[in-house]
């Protein structure tokens, strides 16, 4: 396919945008990961869990929520690896996204480690009921975070 | 509830159009529908546009209406990720049908080519849950339906080489579209051969970055009979909306968002999926087409890609789909790509669709499956030229 010649434009004025995210509702999520634990909450009236943590059940509405820890045991639901990347993480070497269940029955995305990720790899290992297990990963810049790795 | 029928369409080349501002390129396809129907801009007291919000315009609504005067019309602009301007229709649709106005006019119009493209995958990526999967983990827009592509070929047995097969038969019928980004048609050999954009997805499963726009008007029953002899009858459309994070999501071998709009859709236009002629659905990707074709209910669930391979997708076959190109070959201009369909889909009730593309109909009825992100929002609707 020829590129075709670009056509006549004005640049516009530049803009860039950085938001604020707000984390106190779910700050002792952040505050676990960095002591290596994997917490959500679980609801008080209701007994609801969910993942990722909200303050708000969004089962019975009850705000009465507490914080449990997770057991960190996992199987892989399915994956991709991302080759084109968006510009924020143009830096990254190609990275896997994975959907898995939780030993407690809830579902969470993660990064997947521990796999190459080229496709021939991938159609061997990408298997549902993958056993895998949470590792949490505080970098020396940035936010903490989780990851899966196969267990 | 008034009967309402389109009566009027118009559509812009799709592709990439830097030669044209966002209310230019909706022009192309506002001034065509007002001559298919028969009306003056004066005409249109309801206009509804639908956009996904990528260009610089902040209030593209506010710069298209102006652009082309439509200054008779009380107006908003409606957002449902790739499914704008469906949702946008469906906005239309109930404003005449609920008798507060017997004309409206829908655009769905985007300009995404201003961004260069790294900036475009990063916007639609952040188009899912934001903070619990683009801010940690990047997940692109190709990289949600790779999750449920790699489900569905893990589950079905189902091959790549089933997902090239959607690919080859949009692109030949693209070929022969003139309003299509793709004018040229593919073999497998090549879609396997693309590289890889999020495994197990290549470059020739994903739509292109497209800039577009269409335009429907609508009409009451009285007003439609006197403004055009071939109405065609919006007999449904029906919206749901789905879990955002995927982590809240039971399977992802389909899309709920989408099943659930198509049975309440079938329910109100009281027929079933072996009386449409003719459909659209949300080829955004090819797994989408094989997912489509299951929620909708031309198939059991695990056999669209037995249909594909046996090629009863094409013109001729059980259930043509997609044979304008689909968003894969045509383009996807994300808030255009709903009214997209609704003008094929009246084209070909009309029977007066490009030769080469134009479906046999002999129940007169036609389907449109428009998704936004990936089934956070769906609409199907049912067209009937009766
Ligand atoms: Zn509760």
């Amino acid at each position: 396919m020829s590129k075709k010649e670009e056509k006549p434009f004005i640049l516009s004025r530049p803009l860039t945008l950085i938001y604020k995210l707000p984390i106190s509702k779910t700050l002792p999520f952040w505050e676990g990961l960095k002591k290596g634990k994997f917490l959500t909450t679980k609801c008080k009236n209701c007994g609801k869990m969910t993942f990722p943590p909200q303050a708000d059940c969004p089962s019975c509405y009850s705000s009465e929520v507490e914080w449990v820890e997770l057991s960190k045991e996992a199987e892989l639901l399915t994956a991709t690896a991302i080759m084109v990347k968006p510009t924020s993480f143009a830096q990254e070497e190609t990275y896997i996204v994975a959907v898995a269940k939780l030993k407690e029955g809830l579902k969470a995305v993660g990064w997947l480690k521990g796999i190459k990720p080229d496709p021939a790899e991938l159609k061997e290992k990408i298997k549902p009921g993958m056993k895998l297990k949470v590792e949490t990963v505080v970098p020396k810049e940035g936010n903490p975070y989780y990851v899966f790795i196969p267990a | 509830m008034r009967k309402v029928a389109v009566v009027g369409v118009g559509h812009s080349k799709f592709g990439r159009r830097d030669d044209v501002n966002l209310g230019e390129l909706a022009f192309e396809s506002i001034k065509p529908a007002l001559e298919d129907a028969g009306l003056a801009p004066e005409d249109i007291p309801f206009l509804v546009v639908g956009n996904g919000g990528f260009s610089e315009e902040t209030l593209p609504a506010v710069a298209i209406a102006d652009y082309a005067e439509l200054y008779n019309a009380e107006m908003l602009r409606v957002e449902a990720a790739c499914a704008s301007s469906s949702a946008a229709l469906a906005t239309g649709y109930h404003a005449v049908a609920s008798g507060k106005v017997d004309v409206a006019m829908v655009v769905g119009c985007e300009k995404m080519t201003e961004l260069d493209t790294p900036y475009v995958v990063e916007l639609i990526g952040r188009a899912g849950f934001f903070f619990w999967e683009f801010q940690h983990f990047g997940l692109t827009f190709p990289g949600y339906y790779a999750l449920h592509a790699a489900a569905y070929l893990n589950q079905y047995g189902a091959t790549e080489e089933h997902l090239a097969m959607v690919a080859v038969k949009n692109h030949k019928y693209a070929a022969t579209n003139p309003y299509a980004q793709f004018r040229q048609e593919i073999t497998i050999e090549q879609a396997l051969k693309s590289p890889y954009i999020a495994w197990p997805l290549k470059l020739f499963d994903c739509c292109p970055i497209t800039d577009g726009s269409a335009t429907v008007v609508l009409a009451a029953e009285e007003k439609a009979k006197k403004l055009t002899d071939t109405p065609v009858w919006i007999e449904a459309i029906e919206g749901c909306g789905g879990s955002a994070n995927l982590s809240k999501r039971e399977s992802f071998v389909g899309l709920k968002a989408a099943q659930v709009a198509a049975e309440k859709a079938f329910k109100k236009a009281k027929i079933t999926p072996n009386k449409i002629d003719v459909a659209n659905v949300h080829d955004c990707f090819t797994i989408a087409e094989l997912m489509a074709m299951e929620d909708v209910g031309f198939c059991r669930r695990g056999e669209a890609y037995k249909l594909v391979e046996e090629g009863q997708t094409y013109i001729g076959g059980k259930i043509p789909i997609n044979v304008d190109g689909g968003l894969k070959a045509k383009g996807h201009p994300i808030g255009a790509t709903g009214t997209s369909m609704i003008y094929s889909l009246t084209k070909q009730l009309r029977g007066e669709y490009i030769k080469s593309n134009q479906a046999p109909i002999k129940n007169g009825y036609a389907l449109a499956h428009n998704v936004g992100g990936t089934g956070h929002y769906a609409y199907v609707t049912i067209l009937c030229r009766k």
